[in-house]
Order: C-alpha cells, then sequence, then structure tokens
C-alpha cells in the first residue's frame, strides 16, 4: 500500500544543491550591486551611466533576480509536491487509526460481551456457593439441634407439644430459617417436620387429637413457674415490637402456660381451652384438631414463616 | 561554524566529502587583506582546496596559500605578511600623493623582498596548482626609454589578450618573476620578464581568473572572493562551474572620487586587521546562507525518506493484522 505513495515521492523531481547554490549566490550578487549603485555619488553616478557601467549593473541585478526567482520557484514546487506527500501519508496514517479504533472498539464489545457472561456466571457461581452454604449450616444446625434433643439435654422435662414448638422455634431461628430466605426453596421444611415426626411418633402416636385438650393436659406436668418461663420463651408479654410474625399456635400454646401460671383462684378451668378460644379472637380462624404429624407441620411451618418475614425484613433494612 | 564535512564538500556537492574546491583571489591592491579573513573562515569551516588562481594581490595571496601545507597554516602565513606590510606602510593612512611616493610598501624592492622571504619556491613547486593572470607589456622600441603601463595599452598587440601562468611548472627563478609581474601594479611596479615575454599586473585584463581554473583544474566548485562589491562580474559566463561569490557586505573603498584608488593603496595595519575581519564575516554569512538553505533541503527529504520506511513498516503490520471481525 506504501508503494503508490512512494512511487509518487519518487517522481518529484529533487532541485539540485546548484541550483539552491545559485539561489543564494544570485541573492549576494543583487545586494551586492544594489548597494553600490545606491552609494554612488553624483559624478560616479554619471560618469556610470556614459559608460553603460549603470545599465550592466542594472541588468546583471535583474538577471540574478529572476534566475533566483526560478531557483526558488523550483524549490517551492519541490516543497509543495513534499507537502503533498506528507498530506498523503498523513491520510494513510489516519485509515490505520480509523482501523485501529474500529478493532478496538470491537475488542472493546467483545470484552463487555465477556464481561457480562462472566459476571453472570460469577452471579451463579456465587449464589449457588451460598445456597451450598446455608444448606449446609442448615444442615448442620438441624442435626446438632435433633442431636441435643434425642439426648434429652434440651426440652426434655417438657410436655411433647411443647417440645415440637420449641425445637422448631428453635431451628427456625438459627440456620434452617435462613436457609429458605437465601434459596426460595420451601423442601427443607419437610425435612425439618420428618425429623421431629419420627422422633417423637413412637410416643404420640398417629391419633387425632383437639389441640386445646392436648395443651390442657400438658401443662399440669409443669410447675408454676416452669409455666411461665415456656409461656415468656414463647414470647408472651413481649412488647409488639418485639413480638415474632403471627404464629397461631405457638401462641395458643404460650396463653395456655400463661394462664395455667395464674394462681388457681384466678385459673381458668381449662386455659388451653381458653387460650385456643383468645387466639381465634386475635387471629381469626386457627384449627382446633390434628394429628401428631399434621401438629408437627403447622408448628415448623408458622415458624419458619415468621423467620422468613423477620429475614425479609432485615434484607429491606439493609443498604 | 558549520560542520566541516558540509563546508568543505560544498555545502554544494553537500554529500561529496572529497570534493574538489577551486579558489579564486581577484585583485584590488591594499583590499587584498580582505582574502586574509576570507581564508580564515574557510581555514576553519575544513575547506580543502585543490586549485587556486589570483591577479594582482590576489596572485600573492594565492601564492603563499599554494606554498602551505594547509588553509590553517596559509592564514597563518597570510597573517604575517599582512603584519609585516602594515608595520612598513606606517600607522597613519598616507595621502593620494603620498602614496605613490614615500610609502615603502609600493617600493618593488619590498613586494619583491617579500616574497623571497614568506613564499618558498620549493614548497610552491610542490603544494597546489597556481596560475597567475598576467598582461604581456610590449618592449619599447629600440632606442625609446621604457614608457610603463599607460604605454603597453597602446602599444600592445590589439589581439595580445591576458595570460595565464602555471606558476608550479616554471624554472625556479620564473616562478618568482611570474608571481611579481602578477603583482605588478600599474604606474608603480616594473614589468617582469618570464619565458622572454614582458608581463605587468594581470589585473589589468583579467582581475578574477577563474578561466584558468576552468581549463586546467576542473573543480566541483568554485570560491570566487572579490574585493569590489558592485564588480560586474557574471557568474553565468563560466558555465558550466558551479561557482560562490564572496563579496564584501560593505564597499572595500573609502568615500570620495578617488576612494577606490586610495584603498588600493592603504596597506597600514589597523585597514588591514579591519578587511580581515570584514572577509571573516563576509564568508562567514555566505558560506552559512548556502549550509543552511542546502542543508534544510536535505533534512526535509532525509525525512520524508524516513517517513515513508515508517509508513511502510505501518501498511506490513497493518496488513499481517487484517481488518476487525
Amino acid at each position: 500500500m506504501t508503494g503508490d505513495v512512494a512511487a509518487l515521492a519518487r517522481q518529484i523531481p529533487a532541485v539540485e544543491d546548484r541550483t539552491l547554490l545559485e539561489l543564494v549566490n544570485g541573492l549576494t550578487v543583487a545586494q551586492a550591486i544594489t548597494a553600490d549603485r545606491r552609494e554612488l555619488g553624483p559624478v560616479a553616478r554619471i560618469v556610470t551611466q556614459i559608460l553603460g557601467r549603470d545599465r550592466s549593473g542594472e541588468l546583471l541585478t535583474l538577471q540574478a533576480l529572476i534566475d533566483g526567482q526560478r531557483a526558488l520557484m523550483c524549490w517551492v514546487t519541490e516543497i509543495c509536491d513534499r507537502g503533498a506527500i506528507t498530506n498523503l501519508t498523513v491520510a494513510r496514517i489516519a485509515d490505520h487509526l480509523r482501523l485501529s479504533l474500529s478493532m478496538a472498539e470491537s475488542a472493546r464489545d467483545m470484552a463487555t460481551e465477556l464481561g457480562e457472561v462472566l459476571g453472570t456466571r460469577l452471579r451463579i457461581l456465587e449464589e449457588s456457593r451460598a445456597r451450598a452454604d446455608a444448606l449446609s449450616a442448615a444442615e448442620h444446625a438441624l442435626n446438632a439441634s435433633l442431636t441435643a434433643w434425642d439426648a434429652g439435654r434440651t426440652y426434655a422435662a417438657l410436655p411433647w407439644p411443647y417440645q415440637v414448638i420449641l425445637i422448631a422455634r428453635e431451628l427456625a431461628a438459627g440456620a434452617c430459617g435462613r436457609l429458605e430466605p437465601l434459596t426460595g426453596d420451601d423442601r427443607y421444611r419437610l425435612r425439618i417436620t420428618d425429623g421431629i415426626v419420627a422422633r417423637l411418633r413412637a410416643t404420640v402416636g398417629e391419633r387425632g387429637f383437639a389441640v386445646a385438650e392436648v395443651l390442657d393436659e400438658s401443662w399440669p406436668e409443669l410447675r408454676t413457674e416452669q409455666r411461665w418461663l415456656v409461656a415468656e420463651v414463647l414470647g408472651i408479654g413481649l412488647d409488639g415490637s418485639l413480638a415474632l410474625p403471627s404464629c397461631p399456635l405457638a401462641s395458643v400454646a404460650g396463653t395456655t402456660m400463661e394462664l395455667a401460671a395464674l394462681p388457681e383462684d384466678a385459673r381458668p378451668s381449662s386455659p388451653g381451652r381458653s387460650a385456643m378460644s383468645l387466639g381465634r379472637r386475635r387471629q381469626g380462624r386457627i384449627d382446633g384438631s390434628a394429628t401428631f404429624p399434621r401438629f408437627v407441620e403447622r408448628a415448623v411451618n408458622e415458624q419458619l414463616d415468621a423467620a422468613s418475614t423477620v429475614w425479609g425484613q432485615v434484607e429491606r433494612r439493609s443498604p | 561554524m558549520s560542520d566541516p564535512l558540509v563546508a568543505s564538500s560544498l555545502v554544494v556537492a553537500g554529500t561529496a566529502p572529497r570534493a574538489r574546491v577551486g579558489l579564486v583571489l581577484a585583485g584590488g591592491g591594499a583590499k587584498g587583506a580582505y582574502q586574509v579573513g576570507v581564508l580564515e573562515y574557510l581555514a576553519e569551516a575544513g575547506v580543502r582546496l585543490a586549485a587556486v588562481a589570483g591577479a594582482s594581490i590576489g596572485a600573492l595571496n594565492a601564492s603563499v596559500v599554494a606554498a602551505a601545507p594547509d588553509l590553517a597554516a596559509a592564514t597563518a602565513r597570510l597573517a604575517a605578511v599582512w603584519d609585516e606590510t602594515g608595520r612598513a606602510a606606517g600607522a597613519v593612512s598616507p595621502g593620494i600623493g603620498d602614496l605613490l611616493t614615500a610609502n615603502p610598501v609600493t617600493r618593488p624592492e619590498f613586494l619583491e623582498r617579500l616574497l623571497r622571504r614568506h613564499v618558498d619556491l620549493a614548497e610552491l613547486r610542490a603544494g597546489l596548482p597556481l596560475w597567475v593572470s598576467v598582461y604581456p607589456s610590449p618592449r619599447p622600441p629600440a632606442g625609446l626609454p621604457d614608457a610603463g603601463w599607460f604605454v603597453d595599452a597602446v602599444l600592445v598587440d590589439a589581439s595580445a589578450r591576458c595570460q595565464w601562468l602555471h606558476v608550479n611548472s616554471l624554472p625556479q627563478e620564473e616562478m618568482h618573476e611570474a608571481l611579481c609581474a602578477s603583482a605588478a601594479l600599474p604606474f608603480i611596479m616594473p614589468p617582469r620578464t618570464v619565458g622572454g615575454v614582458r608581463y605587468r599586473d594581470g589585473g589589468i585584463a583579467d582581475n578574477t581568473p577563474i578561466r584558468a581554473l576552468l581549463a586546467h583544474a576542473p573543480c566541483d566548485l568554485f570560491i570566487v572572493v572579490h574585493l569590489t562589491r558592485g564588480i560586474l562580474w557574471d557568474a553565468r559566463d563560466y558555465a558550466p562551474g558551479q561557482i560562490l561569490e564572496i563579496r564584501p557586505e560593505k564597499s572595500l573603498s573609502a568615500d570620495g572620487v578617488l576612494g577606490g584608488v586610495g584603498a588600493m593603496l592603504d596597506f597600514t595595519s589597523g585597514r588591514a586587521t579591519a578587511l580581515r575581519r570584514q572577509g571573516y564575516h563576509d564568508t562567514e554569512r555566505a558560506l552559512e546562507t548556502v549550509r543552511e538553505v542546502i542543508a534544510s533541503a536535505s533534512a526535509l527529504r532525509r525525512s520524508q525518506a524516513i517517513m515513508l520506511d515508517s509508513l511502510r513498516l505501518l501498511d506490513e503490520e497493518a496488513t499481517d493484522v487484517g481488518p476487525p471481525a
């Protein structure tokens, strides 16, 4: 491609050094003769005119200037021609620059596209990792809680309905409760429910029962201070701003213990039934009957629902 | 100071470091001190001469140049010649009348002794080729006294022309006579005989003997040193010679009708020093101007070649890369 410009450059006739020398020399001659003529006195001027030297000097000066102009014309022509070569070269370089810009733009677009793909992949990986971490943490928490429960280190002194509600609350308050808001997957609830049911099925059986009756069978097993303690653990008496979102079953169970902890003369005859009535007045319909697996499922669901609600509130407040 | 390479190759040939440079020194009496300054600058610029020619005082200066081993030595010797001349002439410029009668420098024996002291004829024979212009001077008819130069012009054969003597090839004693003949100022110096022919000052008919070099010593460049600013000398008459003229930027003549004559005969030291300084500056100006112009043209062409070379590399690389996808 350069060949065409180089070929044009080769066609430019170079002004000979000799011509440039004559240009300078002619200027010297013209200057010298003109200065001499200018400084002639009146007599000398007349003499030179008579002898014709003045005319000769004038012609020599003019010829030197004419030759100089001709040389200058050649030189200017060469400079202009070489200027044109420079312009062509600049144009060629501009083409290269445009091409480079185009290539840079393509590369930038590709880089952006690649960045987006990588970003998506990274986000997916990050989410997968977060889900895996959350699942691992939930699994660890579930095993730890159930193992401790199995070993009788937790809730052993409590009647089974309260054990179910409190172990469900414990799991929902930890990593198991965090899993569902992170993954949007509620299938882990079944694993929790199954884990609890499996541990108490032999004790409780599959029979159906009225929830209020089961609660009323439970509170006499505890002393008054234990009843207060269980009621408080279940959030009875907490200010509204501190209370967990609606957990009807846990609320009825807690209210049962609260009523049961009252002095005998102030205690309703059937705290469980009273608590169920109060709960229905506060929260609307509450299913009063259940089987054991269904009871566990309800306890787990309402605790995990509450955990999801709380995590949602936390995330909305986070910057 | 320009770089010697460019200056010596004449600046002109620019790319020919071994360019042959011929020097032509015009006559002009005492104004010849101007040529010492010219030579001083040429020596500093590293110019190497191939041949030299001179007329009248230019012949005297040229003989010193031709006999010297190089221009620097020639400049030193010429400075000594002109210092000695200045001392002999005294400190005060004499009047026109005194110039012809009382000035010791204008006596023939002074010139002869000066030449013998400062120009070694053996060195001159082995030195640069030297031509001097001389003017034939016929012998007066038998029984008549020598009537002098102004009668020569009448008696000489109308077809007689100025001649150039190749000094280096003359018999030794005639070398000296030839130099004295060319420098034999009209009215003042007697004619000299060389090869049986009487000659007077060559400046009478050829004060700028460049034709001698054109005919016998072709050069790439001729540097012609004039001693008259407005001389009607046309370099185009000497084609195809490539000529650079050194002309005094300021007239070397004194004011007045006889200023030209006075300047030719004023050999005082002060005047010689001023002329020498002017010769140096005028030569510097002329050569530097030429050097700048030619260097500028050369730089333009070289830079364009570099530019095109870079463009070629860019084109080749662009071809390798190809267009964007």
